[in-house]
């Protein structure tokens, strides 16, 4: 079935659920993804490149879309290749390829630079993430259901099949503390 | 010293940008004056990004095998009108893809792969009733076009006259599942299931266990399908043995 409201894809990228996100996903790849594709190769970059601005894109629509707090007075492909396109032009200055860039698209708007951050990788994050698969399936899911996909306790509770919210949050908390349990005897925090 | 669940719930809240402005002055006060608290708060972030980090490298893996997938239809639709060679060769490397796609799916099972490999639409055929039947022929003609939009309410319609129409009620339940109405879908598999009275229950089984799998209620789906498993008699045995073990992998 093909989707062509933005609305509708926003409306499935919130419902947390991983097939609607799937779905808006592969819409978003079916229509959007050529121009932005374009504008990189078109400066200087390679389909690898193409491939991983897009993918970094995505994934800061995702999380201004979840935070609800994506520009709504433009449509889902300016926003989409302007987040590309600065990603891509930060990515030019730091090694220094080009200096003007040939956009494909005609509209673009600024996009500010805290959208950026969930893009940013250090050693600390990528330890908390292996401590993370350490913890086993049900802790990994509850910790990301509710802190990666905002969804409330409540829904946790329900697609987990857990009696309450309330036991879900116990099951959070429980999940925190053996993480936290991680991190301190991990010579990484030390 | 550990933080109540009053101060826990603050911090997510807080991380989260979701404190009104009254709740996030006080809590930025509390803060101020526990250095617990604010240490709490420092090592959530910390926790919270990595999170968010490790949920960064999932999309990425699923956006690859939409791309991948994406790439493929396109490849398939540009190869319809070409020569029979190029034909073969695409469908060749169709295959080689759904091979490794499936390699994928034994290797590192999750709940939508499973599904979408499990799940095959309830068969709403035609009997000698539902051909004197006006609204059920309709309601066949629909499911069976995969129109489950026009399906769902004459169906609804059919279920409000005669509620024990079981194979109506499976086929609606799947519309509903199609048109991702889960929750509706849900109650009308157990409806089937507590009538007990009936010989379609275990299709019912498997459908509820399919569309808990859908909505990531995994232990539901698995009791379930721990039934449907030891029972040797049910047409169901083989493939919820099958699904329960990629799930316990």
């Amino acid at each position: 079935m093909q989707i062509h409201e933005d609305t509708t894809l926003i409306k499935l990228i919130q419902s947390g659920k991983a097939m609607d996100n799937d779905r808006a996903f592969k819409q978003l790849y079916q229509t959007h993804k050529d121009p932005i594709f374009n504008m990189v190769v078109n400066n200087s970059g390679d389909p690898e490149d193409a491939e991983d601005i897009f993918q970094d894109g995505l994934i800061v629509l995702y999380h201004q879309i979840k935070k609800g707090s994506h520009e709504l007075n433009c449509s889902l492909k300016t926003y989409l290749y302007s987040i590309c396109r600065n990603l891509w032009l930060k990515k030019l200055r730091t090694s220094s390829r080009v200096v003007k860039l040939s956009d494909t698209l005609k509209h673009y708007i600024p996009i500010e630079e805290s959208s950026l951050r969930t893009l940013e990788e250090n050693e600390q994050k990528k330890v908390i993430s292996e401590f993370l698969d350490q913890l086993g399936e049900g802790c990994k899911t509850i910790l990301t259901k509710f802190y990666f996909e905002k969804i409330k306790m409540t829904e946790i509770a329900q697609r987990m099949g857990l009696a309450n919210e309330q036991v879900a949050k116990n099951k959070k908390s429980g999940c925190m503390k053996k993480l936290k349990v991680l991190m301190k005897n991990s010579s990484f925090f030390k | 010293m550990n933080i109540d669940d009053r101060q826990q719930d603050l911090i997510d809240r807080f991380l989260q940008g979701s404190l009104d402005r009254a709740e996030l002055d006080r809590f930025l006060l509390e803060i101020e004056k526990n250095s617990i608290l604010k240490k709490e708060l420092q090592n959530q972030q910390e926790i919270m990004e990595g999170i968010e980090f490790h949920g960064n490298k999932n999309l990425r893996q699923r956006f690859s095998k939409i791309s991948e997938e994406v790439k493929k239809e396109r490849k398939s639709k540009g190869s319809s009108n070409g020569k029979i060679i190029r034909f073969i060769l695409v469908s060749a490397a169709a295959i080689a893809l759904l091979v490794m796609v499936s390699n994928l799916f034994f290797q590192n099972p999750d709940s939508k792969d499973l599904y979408a490999q499990f799940y095959t639409p309830y068969q709403f055929s035609n009997d000698r009733s539902s051909s004197l039947n006006k609204e059920t022929a309709a309601a066949h003609q629909f499911y069976n076009k995969q129109d489950y939009t026009q399906a769902i309410p004459i169906l609804k319609t059919i279920l409000e006259t005669q509620p024990n129409n079981t194979r109506t009620q499976l086929a609606y339940g799947n519309a509903l599942m199609h048109t991702d109405q889960d929750d509706l879908a849900i109650l009308e598999f157990q409806k089937i299931i507590n009538r007990k009275d009936n010989l379609y229950s275990d299709q019912a089984k498997w459908f509820l266990a399919l569309v808990y799998l859908k909505t990531e209620k995994l232990e539901s789906s698995k009791s379930l399908l721990q039934q449907l498993s030891e029972d040797t008699k049910t047409d169901f045995h083989k493939e919820a043995k099958e699904l329960l073990s990629k799930l316990s992998d």
